[in-house]
């Protein structure tokens, strides 16, 4: 996943 | 039923409302006639035909009982484009089916050049552009934050160092996923240094990092055509649970007015002439010790709050703008 998932 | 009188297009959605309304109602007063497209309403329940002769062309648009032709329209304000609900449709065709459509609208919009546009859509497709805002910002004299954006993990960790661990994050685009009935957003999010033992993932996608910045104030500015209509929150009531306003849910206390200065004013008004626009939707922040910070300009923001708790004129000022 790419990094910006951890700030969904 | 064919409208006479002179028409002024505005081109949003089936689900808009109030701002569409406000608008709708001064351009009333001025003695022109409105006519509202829900473009997600187009091709299913909007019917749009051109034709093409030797000497001239021809555009009838027909929605909800109501036909236009181009030559009626002396002015457009271009508010949002969405695109069409195919749900009844084979999965397979409806790539092919909101590619076409949309072919087809743009060659609607190249009928109508010679109106007003409030704004033109490649204006609009150019000045979303936030790495392009940020150059420009820099050039007309706004203070913007240390930004940096990569796909390297090493260089996201040396820069979170550098802003001495106040840094957030953020996408250059705007996230739309849905999913049956919900929708993941990406807001702007504090970065803790925990987050960035997994920065290698950066080389799926690369990211918008910022240094975070106090604030006293954050501030919504509306400029239409020259005009600035402000709106500023108190930080310190939503600070604690949020760095982003704009998220839902959050309560960010009432609008106040506020007061720009005249230097700014300028710049913005500097700033909106390079990107040649006539509309947008500024976010600043105003630090405790009293220096504006530009974060972005949004084309197409919103404003209704600004009007309905602040009573600021904004639709009045977009009609005027419309049909000076």
């Amino acid at each position: 996943v790419p990094f910006f998932a951890r700030f969904l | 039923m064919s409208l006479s009188r002179d028409v002024v297009l505005l081109i949003t959605h089936s689900g808009d409302f109030f701002t569409i309304d406000r608008v709708m109602e001064a351009l009333l007063k001025k003695g022109v006639q409105p006519f509202r497209f829900d473009t997600d309403q187009f091709p299913l329940n909007v019917q749009l035909t051109a034709n093409f002769g030797k000497s001239k062309s021809d555009h009838q648009l027909e929605y909800n009982g109501h036909s236009i032709s181009t030559e009626q329209v002396q002015a457009v304000w271009l508010r949002r484009i969405w695109e069409p609900d195919f749900q009844e449709l084979d999965p397979q065709y409806q790539q092919a089916c909101a590619k076409e459509s949309k072919a087809t609208l743009n060659g609607f919009w190249d009928s109508l050049r010679q109106a007003n546009w409030v704004d033109h859509l490649a204006q609009i497709e150019s000045a979303s552009n936030k790495l392009l805002q940020l150059r420009l910002a820099s050039e007309v004299g706004f203070t913007i934050p240390q930004t940096l954006i990569t796909n390297k993990a090493e260089a996201a960790r040396e820069f979170f160092q550098q802003v001495n661990g106040k840094m957030v994050s953020k996408l250059l685009t705007a996230l739309s996923r849905s999913m049956e009935s919900t929708s993941f957003f990406l807001y702007t999010s504090l970065v803790k240094e925990e987050d960035l033992q997994d920065a290698e993932s950066l080389r799926y996608c690369p990211m918008v990092f910022q240094e975070q910045i106090s604030k006293q104030q954050e501030l919504r500015v509306i400029y239409v055509n020259g005009q600035v209509f402000v709106g500023a929150l108190n930080a310190s009531v939503y600070e604690d649970s949020t760095v982003d306003w704009r998220a839902p849910g959050i309560e960010v206390g009432a609008w106040q007015n506020h007061q720009l200065p005249e230097e700014l004013i300028r710049r913005l008004q500097t700033f909106m002439g390079q990107l040649g626009l006539l509309f947008g939707a500024f976010d600043f922040i105003l630090t405790p010790s009293g220096d504006y910070v530009f974060l972005e300009v949004n084309p197409g923001g919103e404003w209704g709050m600004l009007e309905r708790d602040l009573d600021l004129p904004i639709s009045q000022a977009i009609a005027d703008t419309l049909i000076p």
